[in-house]
């Protein structure tokens, strides 16, 4: 087992708006280990993004409150500490330095006014104020993600590059902070596949190299197969499933993850029909009482009258079997 | 006889190059032939700036062609006055990338699928309102909803509505633009399905352009690749996807995550971005990119010809045949 970085236990984040308490994620635990690369899975509005951002407190306050538990990070050393208890101060010596971040659109998170070379340079300034070799450094940044010229090119404006070049200055800059974490969010969403196979197998010769973890939020269970270690699945703020990634793609448990798989077209597989999941993710002020799956799931549907009250009522818990987690009251 | 002939089309775009400085123009489509027939679905994939969407756009005449022929059941498309234009566009529809943007905030889905039956149709006001009903119900959205806005649907309800209107004039053929992209994997399904039910039910033709391989290999019965404004491989999606013979549809599948792909199987990274068509390199576009490129491919441009890797399957690359049997991406190695 190796050792972990970041350990969440049972946080729950709720956005209050118009008086009223709306539940994002709910008890929410999960660790990451150095070098592991995490993948979360779901549809939108399931929570994915709102837990990412919480690691460094990202999220506005108010509206957003952290309702129960804790995020200790880095874990396991005598420097661990519950960043939710953090003050500002502290929380800005972790943020972008310890724990870094890629978002979905590079064209949005880049500034248009400033060069790549000072965004890149403002992260290593604020990590070192005494680096001498900022120049040097960002040459080398850049040249690392695969840049080509990086001299001139850490010279352009972020229109002057390309979407995939524009998510590599991204990915320079969340490097240059030497994190311990990289957060992605959807990092190839806005790209092309061919770009995207480029940044995932960049992303993976980063991790290989320099022993970070890396959590990797998508909606494309392909992705996960072929780049995460360990796989979280979420739905409508709760964790529903979790295990080792070959594992899930093989054999999910939760009626959701199947349904999400089969939903898919399989690349070279001749089906009639595609699996659908029939209505939407509930809206958070809807929550149903029961699992949060019940009325979409194709498990329950098969289910006798009084087994399906139990679906109804009661909200399932995280099951363990043999180092897998699955949230439902029949599948384990 | 096919439903739809397209013959050399090619769009340009004007690019301003200053007050002083020469008009450049952009080559967005290049050269660029083919056919669907009638109840198929012919996919087009490529990534962004390839033209695929210029060419889908110049087929239903939202961008001028600046040359070549597009025969629709006998009439040239190109060469319609906008009155012929306007009566003849019921025969073919588009369907757009982001419903929200394609539809009117301002109309309820009732006045916005009543307006196409008013313009297209001789139909009274009761057969209307049946014809919206049934239109509805196809679609899979309750009549009973028609009075709301577009803001009260969530995503895959808008498109769904989009489809509605399009459907609204019976047309032979629709030009789907990324219909599915913005969507949600379930949501993704659903539209999906629907679209190939309508196409059971009615016998009408898709023109589905999209980025996602797996999808357009789901949906298409042929499927086209195109790179830098050119068709650079056509042909049977089960021809094209087992036994591609450019090797930009290589790299393309290779590059496609797969849930169950077995682990010894060889991506092909591509490296660099597609270059800028304004300026597009000489002899075949693919050539700076291309992993089995010679000398000749820099100078002379490979036309499209049919390759042995399947019947009807055609490639624009000088080495099409010597690539048969080499990717075996299905199989895992």
């Amino acid at each position: 087992m190796k050792e972990k970085i970041l350990q969440i236990e049972n946080l729950s984040i709720a956005f209050s708006v118009g008086g009223e308490i709306l539940p994002a994620v709910d008890s929410l635990s999960f660790s990451v280990s150095k070098g592991e690369i995490l993948a979360i899975v779901g549809e939108s509005g399931c929570g994915k993004t709102v837990s990412c951002l919480s690691f460094a407190r990202l999220l506005p306050e108010p509206p957003t409150i952290y309702t129960s538990g804790s995020i200790i990070f880095p874990t396991g050393t005598s420097a661990g500490k519950n960043i939710l208890s953090m003050s500002a101060r502290e929380i800005r010596k972790i943020r972008g330095k310890k724990i870094s971040y890629v978002f979905q659109e590079p064209s949005v998170s880049l500034n248009p006014v400033f060069r790549i070379y000072d965004q890149i340079a403002e992260v290593i300034c604020l990590r070192d104020d005494e680096a001498d070799d900022v120049r040097e450094e960002v040459i080398y940044l850049l040249s690392k993600v695969g840049i080509p010229d990086p001299a001139s090119k850490m010279k352009a404006y972020p229109h002057e590059l390309s979407g995939g070049m524009q998510q590599r200055a991204m990915i320079a800059m969340a490097l240059a902070g030497k994190p311990d974490l990289l957060v992605a969010d959807e990092p190839t969403t806005a790209l092309d596949v061919t770009i995207q196979a480029q940044i995932l197998e960049l992303i993976k010769n980063i991790r290989d190299e320099s022993g970070m973890a890396v959590i990797i939020v998508t909606h494309n269970l392909g992705i996960v197969s072929e780049m995460a270690d360990n796989v979280m699945v979420m739905y409508a703020g709760h964790l529903v499933e979790k295990g080792p990634a070959s594992d899930i793609a093989k054999s999910p448990l939760h009626p959701y993850t199947k349904a999400l798989i089969s939903a898919v077209p399989q690349f070279g597989h001749e089906m009639e029909k595609l699996n659908t999941i029939p209505g939407t993710v509930p809206s958070p002020s809807k929550y149903p009482k029961g699992c949060r799956f019940y009325g979409r799931c194709s498990l329950a549907d098969s289910l006798g009258h009084d087994e399906k009250r139990l679906c109804a009522e009661n909200i399932p818990i995280l099951h363990e079997t043999k180092a897998r987690f699955c949230r439902c009251h029949y599948s384990k | 006889m096919p439903l739809l002939k397209v013959e050399n089309i090619t769009t340009t775009y004007p690019v301003g190059k200053g007050w002083f400085g020469p008009l450049k123009h952009l080559h967005a489509v290049r050269d660029v032939s083919f056919h669907i027939e009638k109840g198929e679905t012919l996919g087009l994939v490529g990534e962004s700036g390839c033209g695929k969407s210029s060419l889908g756009r110049t087929l239903i005449r939202l961008e001028k062609a600046q040359s070549g022929k597009a025969v629709f059941d006998r009439t040239n498309i190109f060469s319609l006055n906008s009155s012929e234009l306007r009566k003849f566009r019921r025969r073919f529809q588009m369907i757009f990338q982001d419903p929200y943007a394609s539809l009117n905030p301002r109309m309820s889905v009732r006045s916005a699928i009543d307006e196409v039956l008013r313009v297209h149709s001789a139909l009274s006001k009761e057969q209307r309102e049946r014809r919206l009903a049934s239109l509805l119900e196809m679609v899979g959205l309750d009549p009973s909803h028609a009075d709301r806005y577009p803001h009260q649907f969530s995503g895959g309800q808008r498109q769904r509505i989009c489809i509605a209107r399009a459907l609204a004039v019976e047309p032979d053929l629709i030009v789907a633009d990324e219909p599915v992209s913005s969507l949600d994997v379930s949501v993704q399904a659903q539209i999906i399905n629907l679209l190939q039910e309508i196409q059971n039910k009615t016998g009408i033709a898709y023109l589905f352009i999209a980025h996602d391989l797996a999808v357009v290999e789901h949906i298409s019965r042929r499927i086209m690749v195109m790179y830098l404004g050119r068709i650079v491989e056509i042909g049977e999606s089960r021809s094209i996807i087992r036994n591609p013979a450019h090797p930009y549809t290589m790299a393309l599948i290779s590059a496609v995550p797969a849930i169950d792909r077995g682990t010894g199987r060889k991506r092909i990274i591509l490296p660099g971005d597609v270059p800028s068509p304004l300026n597009p390199p000489k002899g075949c576009p693919f050539h700076p990119r291309c992993p089995a490129a010679t000398g000749r491919c820099s100078k002379e441009e490979p036309p499209l010809a049919l390759s042995m890797n399947g019947k009807e399957h055609y490639s624009a690359c000088f080495y099409r045949d010597d690539f048969y049997g080499k990717m075996s991406v299905l199989s895992g190695n």
